[in-house]
């Protein structure tokens, strides 16, 4: 065998390879594709979603089924079950079918240190039991505190305020904690609307609102996207310290007037601090490279006929601790007002003499156009409804102000 | 001139004859009938160059000689009208000097024995044609390489003839070293007569020993990246034989001998590859560096963990269930930068092995595969270096004789400047992040005497890195290791080495001074291993030892930083344990084709106290409820004992000469194992010890096998079938934790598994173009089934493990498109490897929940990817004192998005999304530039 047969061989005579060169190339880049994930089946397990407190001696619990992945519908109410909150060698409660999945029961008197479950039959006779579990007591939140980020931008303003929690808990041996919180923020419509069209006693007239902050000014109130779980576990003391909760962006506008959370803090058991431990771990903590694989999580009910089928959810009965806290955007230095003028809106003037009717779909008036001479009015300025309405303006909240917020 | 080219083409046949050659040229080739030239000259206390000199002049003839066997001679005769022949008749009477004389009027002047005229006649034979006429621009011959050229053609005298034993047979040792800088060159194979099966391999300090039957014997010797060399032998009694042999030069034109049998078909091992600096440095890689873990994932039945990963998945075992060794000390943790690379300085390594099949039974320990990495001895008789800049690194290496051909020491460094790179980037997120490493390796090797050396190795390397400035990362791996190499008699030999071997991590957090901490992992291992060789008669080779290792792990400290931090103390209790083995093994040749291997190891192992011991109800879950104490046994108590024997056999049939079929049958036991429950091992992953609950893994594995060699060797084919069966894998539970967790037996379980598969190469050994093609099949499977331990997992059936790829191909090849540019492609492709997607998905409190099912039931997309390098060599004139060469390389040159993982998250509006990340998804270019000095 010499040389030159080799080269017959892979077809490498002198020019030539480069061509070989390219085609393999070429082959090569025609091989990216994109993905799309395989579509799975719907099991249509039962979901157990809820818990009672015994501060405020309610039971609220939903039942629904799966659905499939990146399904866009609600979930299919789970209905005509019967629901019983069981205390151990006490008390049944039956909850009150609410319709819609919804089962609810008031006035409990509930006891710290009780064990408690639910048991749930469903309507196909199928029954299932979560385990019984005791309940703690949660600590109180002792600070909610917000903290300005380090890095500053060019004009000396912060980015982002953290928000974290210190609580003290020396009376239990519990150390485990779930922590959530419901936040609400005010906000402002890009445009004000101080009139409006009256057509009371069939008679159409525009007139002055009595508030004219009543489009303007909206709340918006959100609840926590995320588990929040803390244990004290390598700690010396029973002290949760400036645990972090929230993070706000300025650049979100939830700072721009007043802010406002109410953080709850609940003590938990070792099995419910692993189940939401494991929940976390599935669903939140994913996208690094060295993630854990994922697991089959399914909370502490049981079908006791058939142990191959689950009921997914976690019950337990728990306190409830909670403290609000509240900022004005004054309260927060080095905190910028984003600006919220939009491109999208603005005011055009119409003219008196045309039919209001006609002109105001899916408008809104925003204030009279007036004679700068004269002094009278000679038409109206008008702009889309999602321009002057907050109600309908980005994060779409209310127009009624909780009276927490200042 | 014209007759000068023509005969200068004949010297590219083969750069050992090449010197020899050379001397045709220096000579005017006059053709003349000296046997009637009359000689008249008187020499009193002549030199022999002044005789020479005198005869040359006068009989027109041209002398070949070793000026060092003539130095002493001197010359007293007086010649008048002799012939030629009669003079030399003369001075051969009188001195030792034996002529040989050739038609064309040369001389060759030897001592003792003359020259055969006569080459072998093979000699010529494997001619490869001369494609280049020119000459070579960097060789330039010199007198003294051009006599020891001539060696190769000259027949040597072994022993002497005053000292002849009856014995029929007798046994030549000896050494096989580098020409360039007298490394030994291990594992070379030294054979007599053209027959390869009686050849023996020489051991770590290059040595060799072969009984041939007296009389006269062509010597011929094969090693990877050296050129062949051989030597004409007349065996007259036991004796001495080193041999030096030439690197392969690459950038010249080759000129190859290809009639010999490989090594590959000859060897009793299989599943086993070979691989020097040379092939690893001129595959294209990630950022440029060469890595010697890289390029092992391309053989069959070797894959990845993962794109960030340097573990090797080997047949389906897991990347802890692989012993990586450098200089004979484990290392646990070799890669760098989060696992991109390896973290072995490609310019300190000499070789690599890996053993996947039949594993020899000197190792032992883990169950998939040994990875042997050799370092380099310096060079002993002049000062040399190597210094490279690639887009990450810079690194340099320094080999300094100590004491010339007795002491050298090798020092080699690799660090990074990413740290300076990110700063560059205007993210803050960047600029808070760092990531810095180094390696370094420092070896002082002694030839105590011919027979001992004494080797002194220190490696050590060490990552850092933090995404945000509050917490950061840190690891360490080191080990220090002495080696003896014996030679206790002619055919017994001694490697004793002792080292000690750690490995630990750290994560810092300051963002909260309340609870700010360090968190620390580490493991300790010293071990002390003794192996001989003996040679036993013409065809048994014995191997025995004994290896002891002392292992001790602190799985967890977690502690406070500062006064302020209320972290509490926690600390995992330390794991104390011994190994001990013992093995002896028979290579017996029965006939010249048939040879068996048959080892035995028998290891020992001892969990040691002082430690607590949680003990539970028997035959129950490890639960708290069933828990019904704990055990304290004192220091070096011993609280469990496992043993048990590992055979280790293997045969080899010679079906033809290019051609054999082997089998092996292999049980591993493993005492050690890497808790990972990620998809890549993380550098944060802990080891633990078999305890009291959880029980060594156990393998064995079957494995046959087909080799073939065509063209004469230029070709290797090569196709393996194995099973493996593994009692006892180490596998976890749902959501278990694995860090910090007193009571880590619950979440620990001993799982049961098997794989199959058959790997197919070809491999291309010579030529412009060389590489390989392997193709793997292969399955790995899990089940874990035990009810009474409450672990089922997939209702107790057989599931796809986490490394499961059934198909693998890889490509590796380089092309040399002149001398000094060549040209590598690297192509892989592989199936994805299982992954568990959700089933189904539900809402918490207004937050999407996603439900996981059965594991591993799918597949994340097939992975592919390609990479080119263009490889440019600087001048190799001799004279020039730094010698530069250029690397361009574009890693994944199609930029295809290889899906690393797919994951779910819900976002910020508790909406969920399913995502899949690739790392790497563009084509990353890197210029390196080297120089070696």
């Amino acid at each position: 065998m010499n040389l030159k047969n080799v080269k017959n061989l892979f077809f490498l005579k002198s020019n030539k390879y480069w061509k070989y060169i390219y085609i393999l190339i070429v082959f090569a880049l025609s091989c990216v594709e994109q993905y799309t994930p395989p579509t799975l089946s719907n099991k249509g397990l039962l979901v157990v979603n809820g818990t009672a407190y015994v501060e405020t001696g309610t039971c609220a619990i939903q039942l629904t089924r799966t659905q499939t992945i990146n399904s866009k519908e609600n979930p299919t109410p789970e209905l005509n079950a019967d629901v019983v909150l069981e205390e151990e060698f006490g008390n049944n409660f039956k909850l009150n079918d609410n319709k819609n999945g919804n089962y609810v029961a008031t006035n409990l008197s509930l006891s710290y240190g009780k064990k408690y479950r639910l048991k749930i039959k469903l309507e196909n006779g199928k029954n299932y039991v979560s385990t019984f579990l005791a309940t703690y007591k949660s600590p109180p939140i002792k600070n909610i505190n917000f903290e300005p980020s380090e890095e500053k931008n060019v004009i000396g303003n912060v980015d982002y305020w953290d928000i974290n929690i210190d609580a003290d808990d020396p009376e239990t041996r519990n150390k485990y904690y779930a922590i959530d919180y419901i936040e609400t923020w005010e906000y402002r419509s890009p445009l004000k609307s101080t009139i409006y069209l009256d057509n009371r006693f069939g008679l159409t007239q525009i007139l002055y609102r009595d508030d004219p902050d009543e489009l303007h000014k909206c709340w918006k109130t959100d609840s926590s996207k995320s588990i929040l779980i803390y244990n004290t576990l390598n700690l010396n003391e029973n002290k949760i310290s400036e645990f972090k909760i929230n993070k706000i962006n300025v650049s979100t506008k939830k700072l721009n007037n007043a802010y406002s959370s109410l953080v709850r803090l609940t003590t938990i058991s070792q099995e419910e601090y692993r189940y939401l431990e494991n929940l976390k771990k599935n669903s939140e903590l994913t996208g690094s490279i060295f993630d854990s694989q994922p697991s089959k999580v399914i909370g502490n009910f049981l079908n006791l006929e058939d142990k191959k089928d689950n009921a997914l959810g976690f019950f337990a009965v728990h306190s409830l601790s909670q403290k609000r806290t509240t900022k004005k955007n004054t309260d927060l230095p080095n905190t910028e007002v984003i600006s919220i003028q939009s491109e999208d809106c603005f005011p055009t003037s119409i003219d008196d003499n045309q039919g209001i009717d006609a002109i105001l779909q899916g408008y809104i008036l925003l204030s009279f156009k007036i004679d700068p001479f004269t002094g009278k009015i000679i038409g109206y300025y008008r702009a889309q409804q999602d321009c002057a309405d907050c109600r309908l303006v980005l994060p779409k909240g209310t127009n009624i102000k909780p009276d927490y917020m200042p | 001139m014209n007759n000068f080219k023509t005969k200068f083409v004949v010297l590219k046949e083969a750069l050992k004859i090449l010197i020899f050659f050379l001397f045709f040229l220096n000579t005017t080739n006059v053709y003349s009938q000296y046997e009637n030239t009359k000689i008249n000259a008187i020499f009193s206390n002549a030199t022999f160059i002044e005789f020479v000199n005198e005869i040359e002049k006068q009989a027109n003839c041209f002398f070949y000689y070793d000026k060092t066997q003539t130095d002493s001679l001197k010359i007293n005769a007086t010649f008048n009208n002799n012939t030629l022949n009669e003079v030399l008749e003369y001075i051969t009477k009188t001195t030792k000097l034996k002529f040989s004389k050739d038609e064309k009027n040369s001389i060759y002047v030897t001592k003792n024995t003359a020259l055969e005229m006569q080459l072998p006649i093979r000699y010529f034979e494997p001619t490869v044609e001369i494609e280049d006429k020119s000459i070579p621009e960097y060789y330039t011959p010199t007198k003294q390489s051009s006599i020891k050229s001539a060696l190769e053609n000259r027949p040597i005298d072994i022993g002497s003839k005053t000292n002849v034993s009856k014995s029929k047979t007798a046994k030549i040792t000896g050494y096989i070293k580098d020409e360039k800088n007298n490394e030994p060159i291990i594992g070379a194979l030294v054979f007599a007569d053209n027959t390869p099966t009686n050849g023996v391999s020489t051991d770590v300090n290059g040595f060799f020993t072969i009984i041939l039957p007296k009389g006269k014997h062509e010597i011929a010797v094969k090693s990877i990246g050296m050129k062949n060399a051989k030597r004409q032998i007349i065996l007259l009694s036991d004796g001495k034989l080193n041999i030096e042999m030439k690197e392969e030069v690459v950038s010249i034109n080759e000129v190859v001998i290809t009639d010999k049998r490989a090594s590959n078909i000859e060897r009793m091992q299989m599943g086993m590859e070979k691989m020097d600096m040379k092939s690893i440095k001129q595959v294209p890689t990630v950022f440029g560096e060469s890595d010697i873990v890289r390029v092992v994932m391309a053989l069959p039945g070797v894959q990845t963990a993962g794109e960030s990963s340097t573990g090797l998945i080997v047949r389906g075992g897991s990347a802890d269930q692989n012993l990586i060794l450098f200089n004979e000390s484990p290392i646990y943790n070799p890669s760098h930068l989060f696992g991109f690379f390896s973290s072995f300085n490609p310019d300190v390594v000499k070789d690599v092995e890996l053993f996947k099949s039949s594993i020899p039974a000197e190792y032992g320990g883990r169950l998939s595969s040994v990875l042997k990495i050799n370092g380099k001895d310096a060079d002993m008789k002049k000062f040399q270096g190597n210094a490279g800049l690639g887009l990450l690194t810079a690194k340099l290496t320094l080999e300094i004789p100590i004491k010339k051909e007795k002491t050298s020491l090798l020092i080699g460094g690799r660090s990074t400047y990413t740290d300076f790179l990110l700063k560059q980037v205007p993210l803050k997120v960047f600029q808070n992040s760092s990531a810095s490493f180094f390696d370094f390796n420092a070896q002082i090797t002694h030839r105590i005497n011919t027979k001992n050396t004494l080797r002194l190795s220190a490696y050590n390397s060490s990552d850092k890195f933090s995404f945000s400035l509050d917490t950061q990362f840190r690891y360490v791996n080191q080990s220090y290791v002495v080696r003896l190499n014996s030679i206790l008699k002619n055919n017994f030999t001694s490697e004793f080495s002792s080292g000690l071997s750690r490995t630990n991590f750290e994560v810092v957090s300051n963002l909260n001074p309340i609870n700010a901490y360090n968190l620390s992992s580490s493991i300790l291992q010293s071990n002390t291993k003794v192996d001989f060789k003996l040679g036993l008669g013409h065809s048994h080779k014995l191997d025995f030892g004994a290896a002891v290792a002392y292992y001790a792990i602190k799985p967890g400290d977690f502690a406070p930083i500062g006064d302020a931090s209320i972290a509490k103390n926690t600390s995992i209790e330390p794991e104390k344990a011994l190994e001990s083995a013992f093995y002896l093994a028979d290579n017996y040749d029965i006939t010249p084709r048939f040879s068996i291997y048959a080892g035995l190891r028998f290891s020992i192992y001892n969990y040691l106290g002082s430690k607590n011991v949680n003990k539970y109800k028997e035959n129950m879950p490890l639960t708290e409820e069933n828990m019904i104490g704990v055990d304290t046994y004192k220091s070096g108590q011993f609280i469990k004992t496992y043993a048990g024997l590992e055979p280790r056999i293997a045969l080899k049939y010679s079906l033809t000469e290019n051609t054999s079929l082997k089998a092996s049958y292999n049980r591993n036991r493993q005492y050690i194992s890497q808790l990972s429950n990620a998809t890549a091992i993380a550098p944060t992953d802990i080891w633990k010890l078999s305890d009291y609950h959880i029980r060594p893994q156990i393998a064995d594995q079957i494995s046959i096998g087909l080799y073939k060699n065509l063209k004469q060797n230029m070709f290797e084919i090569s196709t393996e079938i194995y099973y493996k069966n593994i009692i006892d894998a180490v596998d976890y539970i749902d959501g278990a934790r694995l860090l910090l967790n007193k009571t880590i037996e619950r979440d620990v379980i001993n799982a049961h598994g098997k794989a199959y598969g058959a790997e197919f190469m070809i491999k291309k050994t010579q030529g412009k173009l060389n590489g390989w093609v392997s193709y793997t099949f292969s399955r790995s499977l899990v089940q874990i089934n035990n009810p009474t331990q409450n672990n089922v997992v997939n209702n107790g059936e057989y599931f796809a493990g986490n490394f499961d790829k059934p198909h693998s191909l890889n490509f590796i090849g380089n092309y040399k498109i002149t001398k000094r540019l060549s040209f590598s492609l690297n192509v892989v492709y592989s199936t994805g490897r299982p992954i568990t997607l959700p089933n189904a998905q539900y809402k918490i409190d207004g937050i999407d929940r996603i439900f996981y099912s059965d594991r591993n039931q799918y597949r994340i997309p097939d992975y592919f990817r390609s990479d080119i390098a263009f490889n440019l060599d600087g001048n190799h004139s001799l004279k020039q004192k730094l010698h530069f060469s250029w690397t361009l390389s574009v890693y994944n040159v199609t930029g295809r998005q290889n899906v690393y993982s797919i994951f779910f998250k819900s976002d910020s509006n508790g909406e969920l999304k399913g995502y899949q990340m690739s790392i790497f998804g563009i084509p990353i270019p890197t210029l390196t530039v080297n120089c070696r000095f």
